[in-house]
């Protein structure tokens, strides 16, 4: 046994050798497994962010015959002085969108989780299929709404009115149309507040609730007091999520509405598209005015994963 | 209905109508329960009260219709007279429940005298849990729940049907419930058709080499001429979307490995770094994007869309993976090297197999993303390399809809996610938060 043990274990001479080449060839295979993907990354993404800042300094259309022009600032310049009625708008637009959608969203999601709290018999099956929404193509989702929203073929004037044909033209009404994508949206996405919040819930440890009841307290003081402050950071996540979506909320817009009627429902990205691709395919201001949305997203996005990092923690 | 003046679509009266039947027959054997009698009697039972409730609400909304038409505003009228229903039906079937008598048992002393659960609790659980009157108001809940799940998939289902309605029937106002159903539309999708006059519909149907979708299309008087695009669309899509899952899920794993078990200078922002490129919109990274791939000729490319999918998913792929890999015990491995294994082979004997729900449910998030994806495919794709998001809307473009075609190309993209969203659902809070939360 003695001389077994003696030779398994390896002179301290012998131990640094190995290590040692073993901590170059671990560096070495961290290297190799992290740089394929970092180039990528840099190349598909980092790459692309500075082009489009050079090209934001500079007067281009990708259609024109012609280099681009240095024009220093003049395409922010003229996002801030020429255009900003309109760019203000698709900014407003935007910010509608996002206030309506993720309020209602938390509402609706926080509700459901509350119902679904508690397990019953098929319950697992339920909370799966009210997800099924979320993971749905949005295009796909804008388009088939276009259906359910049409007046005479679509079935959602027949759910609200009691005289459908007298119903609202969801689609084609300016004050009604970032409405009709408000409620897409919220169909589609309180299923993620709903599933965050259930995880939350599920977190929170059963003795605070006994503790509690002990002290006799109230339903509401439990929700005030236990239940709220507990969900809080995910709610929180959610609500920084949902927001950085909805500046890039394009998908279910162009199935739905194309931005229109007029521009009542162009949202940022929306804007953004028809700006680089579409008529004169401005692609030096549009470059610009990636950059503004681009600062406000990193912007929101930085906030969103330190939540998600302190609600990964823990 | 029924003669009724009723201030409801008539969707609603039925849907409420089968949300009191579901209350009165859920709850109703919770109490006849208790009160010791057999789970059957308690479900029939209930099932009577359940059509009491239904047809008391009904009845009751249409009495309180003078209340609808009194406010000025029909629809706070309504809500309000809806409400008032409910709870007169919901306080009544409180009430009711005392009603209910004990059951007489031949053997005496099996059960308390009064309340209690009717069969002994030998689980630890709180008194208040197993309260018969909580237990049926649990009931109500899991009613209201199925309910709101019901409603939640109410356009999903319209959307099925659509698919297999006829032209007259999808366009038809009001919309139609009960249909034929047929397979027109997904051919209609499938296939480019040419109308056919009746002269030309007799020759053509004297024809024997006709096969069931050529019949089909044969009544509305088309004759099949050959593959449409979307058929071209739906392969692109799958080619893409495969290929760059497994890219982006090889790469990702190894870098996922090595941001979780090795000591990396500037680990945290590196991390971040990656997870950033996922945060931008993909319209702000197009613009640059798409002036790139014209120059490299990658431009309506299947390798240009690979790329760009296998970048997109990628950061995704890393911060879900090492989350799985955080969760494997580093001591397996570091067995494993004193063992005389070397780090690459106790990343594939080890980590890979320990990992693989983890792969598994990465691969299929990625999958997912890459079929559903739209504006990258919009933009950088003009016909040869373009997938099926971006086709479906165009169909709308001009002269009829045909939404019967655009519901059954939907269909293609709604079945994949329902099969995923029920194979992935321990896993989908994982997924939508970059693998930080976990579903508890």
């Amino acid at each position: 046994m003695t001389s077994v043990k003696a030779q398994a274990i390896p002179t301290s001479a012998e131990r640094t050798t190995r290590q040692g080449r073993r901590q170059v060839s671990d560096r070495t295979i961290a290297q190799l497994f992290i740089w394929p993907t970092l180039i990528l990354l840099i190349a598909m993404n980092v790459f692309p962010l500075f082009y489009s800042l050079y090209l934001s300094f500079n007067d281009y259309s990708v259609i024109a015959n012609q280099p681009p022009q240095w024009v220093a600032l003049e395409n922010y310049e003229e996002i801030l002085t020429n255009g900003r009625a309109r760019y203000w708008h698709n900014f407003t637009v935007t910010g509608r969108y996002a206030a309506l959608s993720v309020g209602l969203q938390i509402l609706i999601g926080f509700g459901l989780a509350m119902l679904l709290r508690e397990k019953f018999k098929g319950s697992g099956f339920i909370t799966t299929l009210i997800l099924i929404p979320m993971m749905l193509s949005p295009v796909v989702v804008g388009l088939f709404w276009k259906l359910i929203f049409d007046p005479s073929k679509g079935f959602f004037n027949y759910l609200i009115y009691l005289n459908p044909r007298a119903g609202d033209q969801w689609l084609s009404d300016p004050t009604l149309s970032l409405w009709s994508i408000v409620i897409v949206d919220v169909w589609m996405w309180s299923p993620f507040v709903m599933l965050l919040v259930l995880s939350g819930l599920s977190a929170i440890p059963n003795y605070l609730y006994e503790a509690a009841a002990i002290d006799r307290a109230s339903a509401w003081f439990q929700f005030r007091r236990i239940t709220l402050p507990q969900v809080m950071p995910l709610l929180l996540i959610a609500v920084l999520f949902r927001t950085i979506e909805a500046f890039k909320a394009f998908d279910v817009v162009m199935g739905l509405t194309g931005g229109g009627p007029g521009d009542t429902t162009e949202t940022v990205a929306v804007r953004l598209y028809s700006e680089a691709f579409l008529g004169k395919f401005n692609t030096g201001e549009s470059g610009a005015l990636a950059y503004i949305v681009l600062i406000i997203i990193i912007a929101i996005s930085n906030l969103y994963i330190r939540a998600l990092n302190r609600a990964g923690g823990d | 209905m029924f003669g009724l003046d009723i201030p409801l679509p008539e969707f609603w009266i039925a849907y409420f109508s089968l949300f009191w039947l579901l209350v009165g027959a859920t709850a109703t054997p919770v109490i006849f329960r208790h009160r010791g009698y057999s789970r059957l009697l308690g479900i029939l039972i209930g099932a009577v009260i359940g059509l009491v409730c239904a047809v008391l609400f009904v009845v009751l909304l249409a009495a309180l219709k003078p209340l609808a038409d009194l406010l000025d505003r029909p629809l706070l009228g309504t809500l309000l007279s809806m409400v008032i229903s409910a709870a007169v039906i919901l306080v009544l079937l409180v009430r009711a429940r005392r009603l209910v008598p004990e059951a007489r048992y031949d053997t005496a002393g099996t059960r308390p005298a009064t309340g209690g659960p009717h069969t002994p609790v030998t689980y630890s659980a709180r008194v208040d849990q197993v309260d018969p009157n909580r237990q049926a108001w649990q009931a109500i809940r899991a009613s209201v729940v199925v309910m709101l799940a019901a409603l939640t998939l109410t356009p999903v289902v319209w959307m099925s049907m659509t698919a297999f309605k006829s032209y007259p029937d999808a366009v038809a106002s009001p919309p139609k419930v009960a249909f034929d159903p047929t397979m027109e539309g997904i051919i209609t999708l499938l296939t480019r058709r040419r109308q056919m006059t009746d002269e030309q519909k007799a020759v053509y149907a004297q024809n024997e080499d006709l096969n069931w979708a050529d019949r089909v299309m044969l009544k509305s008087g088309q004759a099949i001429l050959g593959q449409s695009d979307y058929v071209k669309r739906l392969r692109n899509s799958l080619i893409i979307a495969s290929t760059s899952t497994v890219l982006s899920v090889t790469l990702g794993l190894l870098s996922a490995y090595a941001f979780s078990r090795f000591r990396i200078p500037g680990k945290g922002d590196l991390l971040f770094f990656i997870l950033s490129t996922r945060m931008l919109p993909p319209v702000v990274v197009t613009i640059p994007i798409f002036l790139m791939y014209r120059q490299l000729g990658l431009y309506d490319t299947h390798a240009g869309l690979i790329l760009l999918y296998t970048a997109f998913n990628l950061s995704f792929s890393v911060w879900l993976l090492k989350g799985f890999i955080d969760e494997i015990p580093k001591e397996y491995e570091e067995a494993a090297l004193v063992d005389g294994y070397t780090r690459l082979q106790a990343f594939i004997r080890i980590v890979m197999p320990e990992a693989m729900t983890g792969i598994a449910a990465t691969t299929v998030f990625c999958f997912i993303f890459a079929w559903n994806e739209y504006a990258f495919a919009l933009m950088l794709t003009a016909d040869k390399a373009r997938t099926a998001p971006p086709h479906i809307p165009s169909m709308i473009g001009t002269g009829l809809v045909e939404w019967a075609a655009i519901a059954a190309g939907s269909l293609f993209f709604l079945i994949p996610v329902v099969i995923v969203t029920f194979a992935l659902r321990k896993y989908l809070l994982r997924g939508v938060t970059f693998g930080a939360i976990r579903q508890g």
